[in-house]
């Protein structure tokens, strides 16, 4: 296939199947990386399943999801950090430059103080050749709405619309005229007013989310209490004693439900997932 | 009487109502942990009934024996029954309850010591720890909040938000970061609730986690409160039409130059047409 030529063609792939070493090494890593992660998954499967019981399982489990995680090549956000890869491939047809372009790309954003780094990298194949795309942008907040940026790019040449490959320099200033957002979501709990000790909590789902639907937590022994139908949402109000506390939802035939925007997630163990709030005292 | 004698008298009388005051004080003080004490071992027994309704009986010996051995270790005792309850309303067969059971004492265990050198632990800072490391935050970072913390300061909120925080792809120290700002500048519960909920507003108008949690600590430290926070810039948008954040499709046709678009060309370094 034309895109397997195409990769073939790369730099890195004609390294490879010129040099024997290379291919050795990289062959190596990634046969060392797959056993990372198969085996940290293999590993922490059998353990779930019983295994190892003499292992804690709160000092393997996430050993081994950060093994595997390892092993894998992601695109995740970092905290600190977006990298990502990508591999386009479009066919062009307007009478101009017809072909396949096909372009694998790399980019990452970066936090460094104040400022986003913005770098990106992509290496193209067109009907008239290979070339190299990169681009660099700064931004920094200068003011509520406003964010000031520099880019350089280097474009390659266009063979759809005739543009030469150049290099150019853009400086300026963003400003967000207006500050409109989405309408918010539901919250699926709402801490009301202190009563005695506790506090009197409101748990609200969205209406379309089931014909019914009830709470069930330690504070219900885990039996599904109804939630109230309100306008475009069902709604439980409950006082919670000081404590910390796990409750998930329970629609109509009986599903196990928790929304993603549920406060303190946690795993229940069983492979379901509960919410989980902190009610201090008074407060 | 004379005024001395009055005096004397009432000094008498006060110094017998002190007494007797300090008395009952100090049977209340080894009083009412007694009595909370008994409050918690029947709110565990009433549970341990229930439980005994819906768990098969040598399942319902293992959950005692768990139950006992944790006490004796003085960990809480009512999460364990209240574990088993969860997995009998959930349908989950007795002997992976009582597994998990036992895995929740081990954590207990380990949260317990954790928080063991801040003297006023109570239960449910044990079980909010407990939670917390099983939600991923590491237990250095617990014992560093731990050691920062002041003796009215409510451990399991704190280490709650600390999971939150991480679970929004803060980085550890920033988020420790953000929790000592926070203690800086007057420590309420009211405001540590709204630490996170700062941080994932910023983090939805396309701040970087970690700089959307630097800039809710810089705000608190100012003295401006985490609602106030501001983020730092995103990458300026590329192109006209393109909504902030809104991921540029990869499949789009090369579009014609066009005078006055912001700044980049296209979607891709490169990317033919502008």
């Amino acid at each position: 296939m034309a895109w397997m030529e195409w990769l073939a063609g790369l730099p890195p792939s004609l390294l490879l199947q010129q040099s024997g070493t290379a291919y050795l090494l990289v062959n190596a890593a990634h046969i060392v990386f797959l056993g990372v992660l198969v085996g940290s998954i293999v590993s922490l499967d059998l353990r779930l399943l019983g295994a190892g019981r003499s292992l804690p399982l709160n000092l393997v489990g996430p050993f081994l999801s950060r093994m595997a995680a390892g092993g894998l090549a992601l695109a995740r956000p970092l905290g600190r950090a977006w990298v990502e890869t990508s591999l386009d491939i479009y066919d062009a047809t307007n009478g101009a430059a017809d072909g396949l372009y096909t372009a694998l790309g790399t980019s990452g954003r970066f936090a460094v103080g104040r400022a986003d780094l913005s770098l990106g990298a992509a290496y193209w194949r067109t009907p008239a050749g290979n070339e190299l795309g990169l681009d660099a942008t700064v931004a920094t907040q200068i003011a509520d709405r406003l964010v000031a940026y520099a880019r350089v790019e280097r474009a390659p040449t266009d063979p759809l619309y005739g543009t030469p490959r150049d290099l150019t320099a853009s400086f300026g200033v963003s400003w967000r005229v207006t500050k409109k957002r989405l309408a918010r979501a539901i919250p699926v709990v709402e801490l009301a007013e202190p009563i005695g000790r506790g506090r009197k909590v409101r748990f609200q789902l969205a209406g379309g989310v089931a014909d019914r639907a009830a709470v069930a937590g330690s504070f219900t022994d885990w039996k599904p209490r109804p939630m109230q139908r309100a306008q475009d949402r069902w709604v439980l109000e409950v006082v919670l004693e000081p404590g910390i506390h796990h409750f998930g939802f329970v629609l109509d035939d009986g599903r196990w439900f928790v929304p993603d925007d549920a406060p303190g997630i946690v795993d229940d163990g069983w492979g379901q997932r509960n919410a989980s709030l902190v009610i201090v005292e008074g407060r | 009487m004379t005024m001395n004698g009055l005096h004397t008298l009432v000094g008498v009388r006060m110094r017998k109502t002190v007494i007797a005051l300090g008395v009952l004080a100090s049977m209340g003080g080894g009083t009412i942990p007694a009595l909370v004490e008994r409050a918690f071992a029947a709110q565990v027994n009433s549970n341990l009934a229930r439980a005994k309704a819906v768990l098969p009986p040598d399942a319902m010996r293992e959950l005692e024996r768990a139950v006992d051995a944790a006490r004796s270790r003085g960990l809480p005792t009512e999460p364990l029954v209240d574990k088993a309850l969860e997995g009998a309303a959930k349908g989950v067969p007795a002997e992976r309850i009582l597994a998990v059971v036992r895995q929740l004492a081990d954590e207990l265990g380990r949260a317990h010591e954790l928080v063991a050198g801040s003297g006023s632990a109570t239960p449910a800072d044990v079980t909010a720890v407990a939670d917390a490391i099983r939600r991923g935050v590491p237990e250095g970072a617990v014992r560093l909040l731990r050691d920062g913390s002041a003796a009215d300061e409510p451990i399991a909120l704190a280490v709650h938000t600390l999971a939150d925080l991480l679970d929004r792809g803060v980085p550890v120290d920033v988020a420790l970061d953000v929790l000592g700002a926070w203690r800086s500048h007057g420590a309420r519960p009211d405001q540590l609730r709204e630490l996170p909920a700062a941080v994932e507003r910023l983090i939805r108008e396309g701040v970087l986690p970690a700089q959307a949690a630097a800039a809710v600590a810089s705000s608190v430290r100012a003295g401006h409160g985490p609602g106030a926070a501001r983020g730092p810039a995103k990458p300026a948008a590329r192109g006209a039409g393109r909504g902030a954040g809104r991921k540029d499709s990869p499949a789009s046709p090369p579009e014609p130059p066009h005078p006055g678009r912001g700044p980049g060309r296209g979607n891709k370094p490169g990317k033919p047409g502008a």
